[in-house]
C-alpha cells in the first residue's frame, strides 16, 4: 500500500494537526522500531517467527478514523488498550476486525479450538499479546520524547469501533477533564500479522494499531517531534 | 499519620486476593503480602531485602525477568497470560486438584509506580487462574469430543448417502429388466392365470421402482447432489404429465381429480419441469391415497407476478381423512407419516413430503398444510419461477363475435362444474351450470324457448341416470337437426372408452380431464370450427403434442448402445416390436463404427460401458460433420440430477432413464425421428414384409406362436428359423459323440440351449422332447432311458430341419427366379395374374411358370398356399387340365376371401 495515498488531502487540512513530511517520516521510523521490537518479542513467546509489517500510516481526525477502520464493521469489536497519562497523554488500541484476536491467538498457539467464542483463557493471551505489540510502539514513541510518560496496565477491551475510537470513553477516569471542544485526532497504523502453523501454512491477520491524542497532546508532539528534527 | 497508614496498608495487602510484590529499583523485595507467603511457602522474613531474582533463580532471563527490567527502566507495564509464559512463578494453588500440590496457574501482571522522588519501583501482581484453567481444559476436550463425535456422525451419513446414491446405478439396472421383461410378457401369448401373475409382477416392479426413487431422492437430497434444472417448460404439460400419472388411480379410486389454473397464470417458464411435476404427483397421490370419496383439486394460482419471475401458489385439496394439528407437526419430517398406523393402512415410505419440501425450498418455495380430521386437506406450495418468454399467453381471447358466445355445462360434480364454468368465463363466455342430464335439457328447451339457444354443450359423460351419451341421444330425438348445439362429451376417464361409448351418437369432441385453459379454448375452436385461430404451441420441453408424433415406426433405423445383455434383448424387442429396424452395437467403440457403414435414424446409446463409454462414443460421432444431426438419446441407470446435463454436454440430445418406461421411451423417439422418411420407410417396410412372408405352418412348428414369441417381428423370426437351421444341423451327431464320449456336461448343454431355442421359435414337439431330454441327462442317471428320448428328440428335430431346409430352399428358389422379373413388371394384379395365367396354361405356354413363381409370392403363406403349390405341381407335370381347374379354383377362393 503506498503511504501516499494515506496522507490527508491537504484541502482538508486544519495546519495544526498537519505534520511536514519530514515529521511525518520520523513517526513512521519510531513505529518502524517498535514494530521490530515488537515481532522479535512475540516470535520469541510463541517459538514460532512471528512477522508483523506496516502496510499504512494516517492521521485522521475521529470521524474519519471511525470511516476509514470500521466502515462495514457493525458487530462488537475486539481491542487491546493501553493508556498513557503525563504531559502527553492519549490511549494506544491494537484493534482486531472480526474475529481476527481469536484467529490470531489459535494460529499463535497451535489451537484447533473449534469453539466460536472467545474463552477466558485466550482473552488473557490476546491480552498478553496485544500488551507486547503496544509495549514495542509505547517504547519507541516514547523513547525518543523529552517528556514524561505513565502508563496504565493493558486491559482487554469489547465495544463498537465508536465507542473504541472515542477518547473520553477511555480517559474519562482520568482526573484532569479534557479541556472543551478539544477535538481527537488519532494516528491509525495498519497492520499485518504473519505467522504459520505447524503444516507451515502460512497466516496473515490485520490489525490496526491506533494512537489517540487530544488536540492539546497533539500540539505537544508536534513540537517534541520539531525538537527531535532539530536535533540531528 | 504515616505509621497506621502504612499498618493499614500492609494489613490491606496481607488479606488481599492477589499475590503482591514490591520491588526497589534495584529489583529487591521490599513487600511480600500474606497470599503471596501462601503461595509460595515462604515468610516475609525470608524474602524481604532479598533480590527477587535470588529468591528465584529460576525465573532469571525469562519474560518475568525482562517484564520487571522494562517497567524499572522504562515504566512500561507487561500483562503476562498463562499460556504464554511457560515458566511462571514457582507457586502452589490454594484449590485442591487433583494432583497434589499442584502449580498454580497464573495471570502475572507488572508494572511501575513511582515514590514522591519520581524513583521507579516495580509492582507485581498475581492472579491464582488455577480453576479457570481446569474449567477451560474440560470445556475443551469435551468440545473436542463433541466435534470428533459430530463430524464421525456426518461421515457417517454422508457415506450413507452416498452409498444409497451410487446404488441408483446398481438398482435401475435388474429393475428394467423386471419392468422391461414383464411388459414384454404381458404382449405374449397367456393364460388368464399367467397374465394376472405378470401383470402383479409388474404393477408391484412399478411401484417398487417408485419407493427406490424416494429413497434414492431423499439420498440425494441429503448428500447434496440434488440440482434443480433451468429449462423453459410450459405448465400445462407439467399438469398434464401429472393428470395422466394420477388420474389412473384415483379413477380407481373412483375419485376425480380436477385441475384449475386461475386466469393470469403465466405458462411459459424457467425450472425444472420434472421436479415440479414430482411434488405435484407426490401430494396429489397422497390426497387419492387418504381420500374415500369426493374430490380432489388442484389449484394453480399467482402468488406474486413481476416482470421476470413469477411465484405461482399451488393447492392441492381433498376431501379424505384429515389430520389433527399433531400429526400436521410431524409431517414434512422424514421416515414420519402422520401416525405409524396410518402406514400399516396406507403404506409408503413417508419420504414423499420430504422430499417434496426440499424440492419446494430449492425452487424458492414453501409448503404448508391445512388440515381437518373428517373433513380433508389443503396442501399448499409456493413456487418461484423465471418467466420463459413473455407471450403473455398461448392462445388469444376469442374474436369478438365468440363473446358471449352461450355455453352449457352439464356435470354432476359441483367442483369441476365450477372449474369449467370460471374457464369459460375466463373466455368471456356467457356459462350456465346444471348438474344432470335432464337439467341440461330442460334448460336447453327453455332457452331455445327464449329463442336464446346455446351454441356449445359441454356434458360430463358420467353422470348419474341420464349420463352423457343418453343426453345427447335425447338431444338429437327432441330438438330439430339445425337447432342441435355442438356437444363435447367430457370425461375423467380415458379417451378411448368415451369415443367407444359414444360411437354414432353425434359427439362433436371429446375431452379428457384435467382441462387446462389452452385445450378447452382449443376444443372450442375446433368444434366450431376455427382451428386455425388456436396458437399452435411453439416447442419446448415438452414436444408431446408437438407434432403429430410418429404411430407408425416401422422402417425406423435405430443403433442400439448397450452393453449389459438382458438390456439389449429388452430394448431390442420393445423396438423391433414396434417394426423399428434395430442394430446393436455393445459399446461405444462399436457404436462409432456402426454408424460409419449405416445410416441410422436414431442412437441409443447407454453411458457406462466398457472400451468406450457412451459420452467418449457421442463425442467420437459428433466430431464429424455429417453426424451433427443424428438423434443419440441416452439411456442410463445413471438417474442421477446433473446426469441429463452430462448427456447433453457431451452432445447428446436427450436422456432416458433406465428402467425404461415403454410410453417415455416412444415420445422421446418421437420427438427425434421425424415424419420426414415415414414415406420412404413405407415402401421400404412394404417391401420386406413380403420378403419376409412367413408360412402360416412348417414342419413341427407352429409360426403363428412363434411370431408372437418375437412379437410380430417376422425379419427376426426368419433370422432365427435359419439360424437354427445352420447351427443345429448336426446336433443329433454332436449329441450322439457327447453321450457316447460319456461328456453328460456339454450333453447337457446343448440340450438346454435346444430346449431353448425350440421353445422360441414354437417348434413345441421338438421342445418337448429335448426338455423330457435334459431332465434325464441333467440328472445323469436313468441312463437307459436316454436312447428312447435320444431317439424321439432326433425325429422331431429332424423333422423341424428338413421342413426348414425346404423352406428356405423354396425361398432361395422364389428369390433367385423372382428377382429379374420384380423389377421389370412386378407383381401383377391377382385377378390379372391369374386371367394370364389360365390363358398361358391354355396355350400350354412355358411362361406359365414365370407367372407361377410371382403367384408363389402373393400367397407364399396363407390359405391358398397349398393350393398354388398343387398347381405348380400340376403345370411341371404338364396336367393343364387339372391346373385350369385348380386356378379356377384360386379365383372363387379369393373372389369369396373379397366378397367375405
Amino acid at each position: 500500500m503506498n503511504d501516499q495515498e494515506l496522507r490527508l488531502p491537504s484541502a482538508e487540512g486544519q495546519s495544526v494537526f498537519l505534520l511536514t513530511e519530514m515529521e511525518e517520516d520520523a513517526l513512521k521510523e519510531f513505529f518502524n522500531m517498535g514494530l521490530g521490537m515488537a515481532a522479535a518479542s512475540l516470535s520469541r513467546m510463541v517459538n514460532n517467527e512471528v512477522l508483523l509489517s506496516l502496510p499504512k500510516l494516517r492521521i485522521a481526525s475521529y470521524e474519519e478514523a471511525t470511516h476509514l477502520l470500521l466502515s462495514g464493521q457493525e458487530e462488537r469489536l475486539v481491542a487491546i488498550r493501553q493508556n498513557f497519562t503525563g504531559e502527553l497523554s492519549g490511549t494506544a488500541l491494537l484493534i482486531f476486525p472480526g474475529a481476527g484476536g481469536l484467529e490470531l491467538v489459535r494460529t499463535l498457539l497451535h489451537e484447533q479450538m473449534p469453539l466460536e467464542v472467545l474463552m477466558e483463557l485466550e482473552q488473557e493471551t490476546l491480552l498478553d499479546v496485544g500488551n507486547v505489540v503496544l509495549n514495542a510502539f509505547l517504547e519507541s514513541f516514547t523513547q525518543m520524547m523529552s517528556v514524561q510518560f505513565e502508563f496504565e496496565s493493558a486491559e482487554f477491551l469489547r465495544g463498537s469501533g465508536q465507542f473504541l475510537l472515542d477518547l473520553e470513553s477511555h480517559l474519562a477516569a482520568q482526573r484532569q477533564a479534557l479541556p472543551v471542544g478539544d477535538g481527537e485526532r488519532a494516528f491509525v497504523l495498519m497492520m499485518d500479522f504473519k505467522t504459520h502453523d505447524e503444516e507451515r501454512k502460512q497466516h496473515t491477520l490485520s490489525g490496526f494499531v491506533v494512537l489517540l491524542f487530544s488536540q492539546a497532546s497533539m500540539e505537544i508532539l508536534k513540537r517534541e517531534l520539531t525538537v527531535i528534527l532539530g536535533a540531528f | 499519620m504515616a505509621e497506621w497508614d502504612a499498618t493499614l496498608l500492609q494489613r490491606a495487602l496481607d488479606v488481599s486476593a492477589v499475590g503482591t510484590i514490591l520491588l526497589d529499583p534495584e529489583q529487591r523485595i521490599i513487600v511480600w503480602n500474606g497470599w503471596m507467603e501462601r503461595g509460595s511457602r515462604l515468610l516475609a522474613g525470608e524474602v524481604l531485602e532479598r533480590p527477587l531474582f535470588a529468591v528465584f533463580p529460576e525465573l532469571a532471563e525469562t519474560r518475568i525477568a525482562r517484564a520487571v527490567e522494562s517497567a524499572l527502566n522504562s515504566g512500561l507495564p507487561t500483562t503476562l497470560s498463562h499460556r504464554l509464559t511457560p515458566t511462571p512463578f514457582p507457586l502452589y494453588t490454594a484449590s485442591e486438584q487433583n494432583d497434589t500440590a499442584s502449580r498454580m496457574s497464573q495471570l502475572v501482571m507488572i508494572k511501575a509506580i513511582r515514590d514522591c522522588e519520581g524513583q521507579r519501583y516495580c509492582l507485581i501482581q498475581i492472579q491464582d487462574i488455577t480453576n479457570t484453567v481446569t474449567r477451560e481444559q474440560v470445556l475443551r476436550s469435551q468440545a473436542l469430543q463433541l466435534q470428533a463425535a459430530k463430524e464421525a456422525a456426518q461421515e457417517a451419513n454422508q457415506a450413507k448417502s452416498d452409498f444409497l446414491a451410487n446404488m441408483s446405478h446398481e438398482i435401475r439396472t435388474p429393475m428394467n429388466a423386471i419392468i422391461g421383461m414383464s411388459h414384454l410378457a404381458l404382449k405374449t401369448e397367456l393364460s388368464a392365470k399367467q397374465r394376472d401373475y405378470l401383470s402383479k409382477v409388474h404393477a408391484s416392479a412399478q411401484s417398487l421402482l417408485g419407493i427406490i426413487n424416494d429413497i434414492l431422492d431423499f439420498s440425494k437430497i441429503e448428500a447434496g447432489k440434488l440440482t434443480m434444472e433451468s429449462v423453459p417448460f410450459h405448465l400445462d404439460d407439467v399438469l398434464h404429465n401429472v393428470a395422466n400419472l394420477v388420474s389412473l388411480r384415483a379413477e380407481e379410486a373412483g375419485l376425480e381429480v380436477n385441475f384449475h389454473v386461475e386466469r393470469g397464470v403465466p405458462l411459459n417458464l424457467l425450472g425444472d419441469a420434472l421436479r415440479l411435476g414430482q411434488v405435484l404427483i407426490n401430494l396429489t397421490n397422497n390426497a387419492v391415497k387418504f381420500t374415500r370419496r369426493g374430490n380432489i383439486t388442484v389449484l394453480v394460482g399467482v402468488e406474486e407476478l413481476q416482470e421476470l419471475q413469477v411465484v405461482l401458489h399451488f393447492q392441492v385439496q381433498d376431501s379424505g381423512i384429515g389430520m389433527t394439528p399433531e400429526q400436521v407437526g410431524r409431517l414434512f419430517t422424514a421416515f414420519t407419516q402422520a401416525d405409524s398406523s396410518t402406514t400399516r393402512r396406507f403404506g409408503g415410505t413417508g419420504l414423499g413430503l420430504t422430499i417434496s419440501k426440499r424440492l419446494v425450498e430449492m425452487m424458492q418455495g414453501r409448503i404448508w398444510v391445512e388440515s381437518w380430521p373428517g373433513v380433508g386437506s389443503h396442501f399448499h406450495f409456493t413456487a418461484t419461477f423465471p418467466r420463459a418468454n413473455r407471450e403473455r399467453r398461448r392462445f388469444r381471447l376469442p374474436s369478438k363475435d365468440l363473446v358471449g358466445l352461450r355455453v352449457l355445462v352439464a356435470d354432476d360434480n359441483p367442483v369441476s362444474r365450477e372449474i369449467l364454468q370460471k374457464s369459460f368465463e375466463s373466455f368471456s363466455f356467457q356459462v350456465t351450470c346444471v348438474s344432470s342430464g335432464e337439467e341440461a335439457l330442460f334448460e336447453m328447451e327453455r332457452a331455445l324457448a327464449q329463442s336464446r339457444p346455446y351454441q356449445l354443450v359441454f356434458l360430463d359423460w358420467q353422470m348419474g341416470e341420464m349420463d352423457g351419451i343418453r343426453t345427447t341421444r335425447e338431444i338429437n330425438r327432441r330438438f330439430p337437426e339445425t337447432r342441435i348445439p355442438k356437444i363435447v362429451m367430457v370425461t375423467a376417464y380415458s379417451r378411448e372408452d368415451v369415443m367407444v361409448a359414444a360411437q354414432g351418437v353425434g359427439v362433436s369432441g371429446f375431452l379428457t380431464k384435467p382441462v387446462s385453459l389452452s385445450i378447452l379454448f382449443e376444443m372450442v375452436l375446433s368444434v366450431l370450427g376455427r382451428e386455425g385461430e388456436g396458437h399452435k404451441r411453439s416447442g419446448g420441453v415438452s414436444g408431446l403434442r408437438q407434432e403429430e408424433p410418429i404411430r407408425d415406426w416401422r422402417g425406423i433405423r435405430v443403433l442400439l448402445v448397450e452393453d449389459n445383455e438382458i438390456n439389449q434383448q429388452v430394448a431390442y424387442e420393445l423396438l423391433s416390436g414396434e417394426g423399428m429396424e434395430v442394430q446393436i452395437a455393445a459399446d461405444g467403440q462399436q457404436a462409432v463404427a456402426a454408424v460409419q457403414e449405416t445410416e441410422f435414424d436414431v442412437v441409443l446409446m447407454d453411458v457406462q460401458m466398457p472400451v468406450m463409454d457412451g459420452y467418449a462414443a457421442t463425442r467420437a460421432i459428433r466430431s464429424e460433420e455429417r453426424f451433427s444431426g443424428l438423434p443419440i438419446i441416452a439411456m442410463t441407470a445413471n438417474a442421477m440430477a446433473g446426469d441429463r446435463e452430462k448427456c447433453i454436454q457431451a452432445g447428446m440430445n436427450d436422456h432416458i432413464g433406465k428402467p425404461v418406461h415403454p410410453p417415455h421411451l416412444f415420445a422421446t423417439l418421437a420427438r427425434y425421428c421425424r415424419v420426414r422418411n415415414r414415406q420412404e420407410s413405407r415402401s421400404v417396410v412394404r417391401e420386406e414384409e413380403e420378403e419376409v412372408a412367413i408360412p402360416d405352418t412348417l414342419p413341427g412348428i407352429d409360426t403363428g406362436v412363434g411370431l408372437r414369441n418375437l412379437n410380430g417381428n417376422r425379419k427376426l423370426y426368419r433370422k432365427i428359423l435359419g439360424d437354427v437351421l445352420s447351427r443345429y444341423r448336426d446336433c443329433s451327431e454332436r449329441l450322439q459323440e457327447l453321450v457316447t464320449e460319456g461328456k453328460a456336461e456339454e450333453a447337457h448343454r446343448l440340450v438346454h440351449t435346444l430346449k431353448a431355442v425350440a421353445g422360441t421359435v414354437a417348434a413345441q414337439g421338438l421342445q418337448r422332447a429335448a426338455q423330457e431330454l435334459e431332465a434325464v441327462v441333467w440328472l445323469q442317471k436313468r441312463q437307459e432311458e436316454w436312447p428312447p428320448l435320444f431317439v424321439c428328440l432326433q425325429e422331431e428335430l429332424s423333422l423341424v430341419l428338413h421342413g426348414l431346409a425346404a423352406w428356405q430352399q423354396s425361398m432361395a428358389d422364389a428369390a433367385r427366379q423372382g428377382e429379374p422379373e420384380s423389377t421389370e413388371q412386378d407383381l401383377l394384379p391377382l385377378p390379372e395374374l391369374l386371367n394370364r395365367l389360365s390363358r398361358l396354361i391354355e396355350e400350354g405356354d412355358s411362361d406359365a411358370r414365370d407367372l407361377l413363381e410371382q403367384l408363389r409370392r402373393h400367397f407364399a403363406s396363407g390359405r391358398f398356399a397349398g393350393e398354388v403349390e398343387r398347381l405348380a405341381a400340376q403345370v411341371d407335370e404338364y396336367e393343364f387340365e387339372e391346373a385350369l381347374l385348380s386356378v379356377q379354383r384360386l379365383r372363387e377362393g379369393l373372389q369369396q376371401g373379397l366378397a367375405g
